[in-house]
């Protein structure tokens, strides 16, 4: 299936919208069930690692519900834990909405192609050409930062420092670093930039035509979008 | 009319003046060499040509200038594009874009033309087949291919080079001549921006020599002094000053049958020795595992089979500024000397302990990274390519260094595309090339360096 | 200098570079927090996760806007983090625009209210406080059941405070050239 950068864009930040406003139960478990199994599918190649993380991260939102939304009769009895009703509730409207969320991401990551997601960008979403250039820098300085980064951590370790940087010292000079040879390539970039014209660069504007991609994903956002609305209705 | 002409009376930013007086005159179809030591203005007049100093750092010049025809500092700036193509000293701070067709597309949208002719350009320079990849997938040596074809797709009168050769290894050199002299044959007219200007030999017609922001001398190739010029910190001949060699004392560290995987790439060492006080260079390609091997020896890759290093290794990366850790030169010193336990190498004078270690040049901070590896008291030192850079004065400078460190017993291990360090330093050389790792003669590496570069003694 | 007399409204070429440098920088800083903040968060869960990281995720608006002083850059530094992340695959997937664009609005309100005149530490400090508040308040509507009314103003002043810490920071990691 091939969609077009821009509705995958609008599909998977609708679908965020519409799982994060939703408190209907129902409403969360058709969303989730919309989204994950396909997002799962799409995005397989991609997600390996999400879904390690994804698992692990359950965990600590069952706690967070325990802790935050235990009342009701109980539902587990063990010793000092007395897991209860509206926990279990709450940790499974959670776990529904972050499904969703997950699910509508992994069909982006699934579908969607960088290259052609930033000349979406500027030419069929109509964003300014200088963010979209950001964008791209951005996009081009993080697999050479991710490097550094990796290169500073090791020398910090040889220095003596921890290599970890997360108190607010360590992270000051960790960033010191990397940003010091960020900003002398973001320099140069922005010279190179102008000096081939990026001022002189206008739009070329794309019409939006879907295809059969498109098409299905638009149906399943309008099928959501009236689940929702119906359940806040009715 | 194409070339370029200026005749600049002041330039630099806020009321610092970099350059003095600078005439320049490269006619079309020239070849211009402009060459001085490192911070004599070299860039700034590069910046000031082109209109960028004035019209995008806020900075001013006084005087004239055309470029190809042009007013780049008042009327013409955004015309600049146009007719120049430019390729700085470092790809990495050039490439804009994540992927490789898109850098190239990037200069045809800019200047609305058809963004098919891309492909011609990636043919040109032999990247047609890594059109879709990803730019930080590239080594060294295409990522320059890249910044020539983005640079040269539109057709440009002038190309202006900033350093071309700093970041790539001698037989990438070898091709970028081969492509600036093929634009030359062109007609293009070129300024090359160089202080190792005997890497160039055969490739400019004439030669514009700063020093302190000012034009000293200017002059065809046939007119110039190489005495003149060296003693203004230009290459022009090349010769490394041989030292005395071989200084072996106790083995201080060893390898063998040593294997060490990464996405995909396997670097093998069957043997290697290091002894007291012993200079060894590394030299290949770039990609063929010279800071895998110096990672090794520091202890930053396990490797299977036996390895052994007695006391500490110490590795400084060919970024200096990756190994600082503190806001102030003076921090950084005292953090040093208290981490490492011992005084670390005093720093050159003009060096202020307030300043930023991020704000000293290239050179300086080359030396701040060599005086927090001494105060470790390494007995194996690990110096991934030390002179990238640095003009004939500091590499001299610093090989004088590594020198009498060495003659204390320090053991160095350095990885290196220049073949004057090779011949002024080492007294073995290891030539890594595609995961391999075999000895060779130090004057055979010294040949095979200089015949890659397409260089003739 | 951290006073201007007139704002300049153009970007040029190089404030959009720096805008993009400062989007990666922080895209690295949370690859390299990541998985010490999954690991709190199966310790403490989402809500522990974020107390303890708050600050970090406002740093690129109050980044943005000490290196490029002009209007909109806190907000285009925040949305294009944001953007990144979303882009790069990451678990929160089209969350982070959303707050991004939220937080970004914020933050930018720090700067607005000195007339773009000032971009010194104290307008650092309070935009990223600025968004502590409004992060808490996207927390509540993803989750809900986990927030009750006393937790989320204790949240809102860890987060604001938070905020303002690490605006701090960023603005101090700003000068690094200067």
């Amino acid at each position: 299936m091939k969609s077009d950068p821009t509705t995958l864009f609008i599909y998977a930040l609708s679908v965020t919208v519409l799982s994060m406003v939703s408190r209907d139960p129902r409403v969360l478990l058709a969303l989730a069930l919309l989204n994950l199994p396909l997002g799962t599918y799409l995005g397989r190649k991609r997600g390996v690692i999400f879904f390690l993380l994804y698992f692990l991260g359950l965990f600590g939102i069952f706690l967070n519900s325990v802790a935050f939304s235990n009342q009701g009769t109980a539902v587990l009895d063990v010793g000092p834990l007395v897991v209860r009703e509206g926990a279990v509730k709450a940790f499974l409207r959670v776990f529904l909405r972050l499904s969703s969320i997950l699910g509508a991401a992994l069909i982006f990551y699934g579908l969607a192609d960088i290259r052609e997601l930033l000349d979406a960008l500027e030419c069929t979403m109509r964003i300014p050409r200088g963010f979209v250039f950001s964008l791209a820098v951005g996009l081009r300085m993080l697999a050479l930062l991710q490097r550094d980064a990796g290169e500073i951590l090791e020398m910090r370790a040889q220095r003596g420092h921890s290599r970890r940087p997360l108190t607010p010292g360590s992270l000051s000079s960790f960033l010191r670093t990397l940003l010091s040879v960020a900003l002398e390539r973001g320099l140069w970039i922005g010279v190179a930039a102008e000096l081939r014209g990026l001022s002189l660069r206008e739009r070329r504007p794309r019409p939006y035509r879907p295809g059969l991609g498109d098409v299905v994903l638009l149906v399943l956002l309008a099928l959501q979008l009236t689940i929702t609305i119906l359940s806040m209705v009715c | 009319m194409s070339g370029v002409e200026a005749e600049i009376s002041g330039a630099g930013y806020g009321v610092k003046a970099i350059l003095h007086d600078v005439r320049l005159s490269a006619k079309a179809g020239e070849t211009l060499a402009v060459v001085g030591r490192s911070g004599v203005g070299k860039t700034t007049l590069m910046l000031s040509v082109t209109g960028v100093l004035d019209n995008l750092l806020g900075g001013w010049t006084r005087g004239k200038v055309s470029l190809a025809g042009l007013d780049p500092i008042k009327r013409d700036f955004k015309e600049v594009p146009r007719k120049i193509g430019i390729v700085l000293q470092d790809p990495d701070r050039q490439l804009a874009m994540p992927f490789v067709l898109d850098e190239v597309a990037f200069t045809l949208r800019n200047l609305g033309l058809p963004e098919k002719r891309a492909w011609g350009a990636l043919l040109r320079f032999g990247l047609a087949h890594k059109a879709y990849a990803e730019v930080e997938t590239l080594s060294g040596g295409e990522k320059r291919r890249l910044t020539l074809a983005a640079s040269l797709v539109h057709e440009p009168e002038i190309l202006i080079l900033d350093e071309p050769s700093a970041s790539i290894d001698p037989w990438g050199v070898g091709d970028l001549k081969r492509y600036v002299q093929t634009m030359a044959e062109k007609g293009l007219t070129i300024l090359l921006i160089e202080h190792k200007l005997g890497f160039y030999r055969g490739v400019f017609d004439r030669i514009l020599l700063l020093e302190a922001g000012s034009s000293t001398w200017a002059g065809s190739v046939e007119e110039a002094d190489p005495r003149i010029l060296e003693e203004h910190g230009v290459d022009y001949t090349l010769i490394g000053r041989p030292r005395e060699r071989v200084f072996t004392g106790e083995r201080v560290a060893f390898l063998r049958d040593c294997e060490f995987s990464y996405d995909g790439f396997t670097l093998r060492v069957d043997e290697l020795d290091i002894r007291a006080g012993e200079r060894i260079a590394l030299i290949g390609p770039n990609g063929g595992g010279k800071t895998t091997l110096l990672k090794i020896l520091g202890g930053f890759h396990r490797c299977s089979g036996e390895i052994s290093v007695a006391g500490r290794a110490f590795y400084v990366p060919q970024h200096p500024d990756y190994l600082f850790v503190r806001p102030s030169v003076g921090d950084e010193v005292r953090d040093a000397r208290e981490k490492g336990g011992h005084e670390p190498l005093g720093l050159p004078t003009g060096i202020d302990a307030g300043s930023s270690p991020y704000r000293l040049s290239h050179g300086q901070r080359r030396w701040l990274s060599l005086a927090i590896a001494h105060a470790f008291r390494p007995r194996l030192l690990l110096l991934d390519e030390p002179t990238t850079g640095l003009d004939l004065f500091l590499v001299e400078q610093l090989t004088d260094v590594l020198w009498r460190l060495s003659k204390s017993g320090l053991s160095i291990v350095f990885s290196t595309h220049d073949p004057r360090v090779v011949m002024s330093l080492a007294d073995r050389v290891l030539l890594v090339a595609d995961g391999r790792v075999s000895e060779i003669d130090v004057d055979e590496a010294i040949s095979m360096m200089l015949e890659a570069m397409d260089i003739e003694i | 200098m951290l006073v201007q007399t007139v704002p300049e409204l153009r970007y040029s070429a190089v404030d959009y570079a720096i805008l993009g440098v400062v989007a990666a920088v922080m895209g690295v800083v949370f690859v390299v927090a990541w998985d010490f903040y999954y690991l709190v968060k199966a310790l403490l869960g989402p809500i522990g996760a974020r107390v303890f990281t708050y600050g970090i995720w406002f740093m690129a608006a109050p980044l943005a806007a000490s290196l490029v002083r002009k209007p909109l850059s806190a907000f285009s530094g925040e949305v294009l983090a944001a953007l990144v992340e979303t882009i790069i695959p990451t678990y929160g997937g089209y969350t982070n625009l959303i707050y991004g664009v939220a937080q970004g609005l914020a933050s930018e309100l720090a700067y607005l209210i000195f007339g773009y005149r000032r971009w010194g530490p104290l307008q650092a400090a309070l935009s990223g406080a600025l968004a502590g508040p409004v992060a808490v308040t996207l927390d509540q509507i993803l989750f809900p059941e986990l927030i009750t009314a006393k937790t989320f103003a204790a949240l809102v002043l860890a987060a604001t405070a938070s905020g303002a810490l690490y605006g701090l920071i960023a603005y101090g990691v700003s000068r690094v050239r200067k």
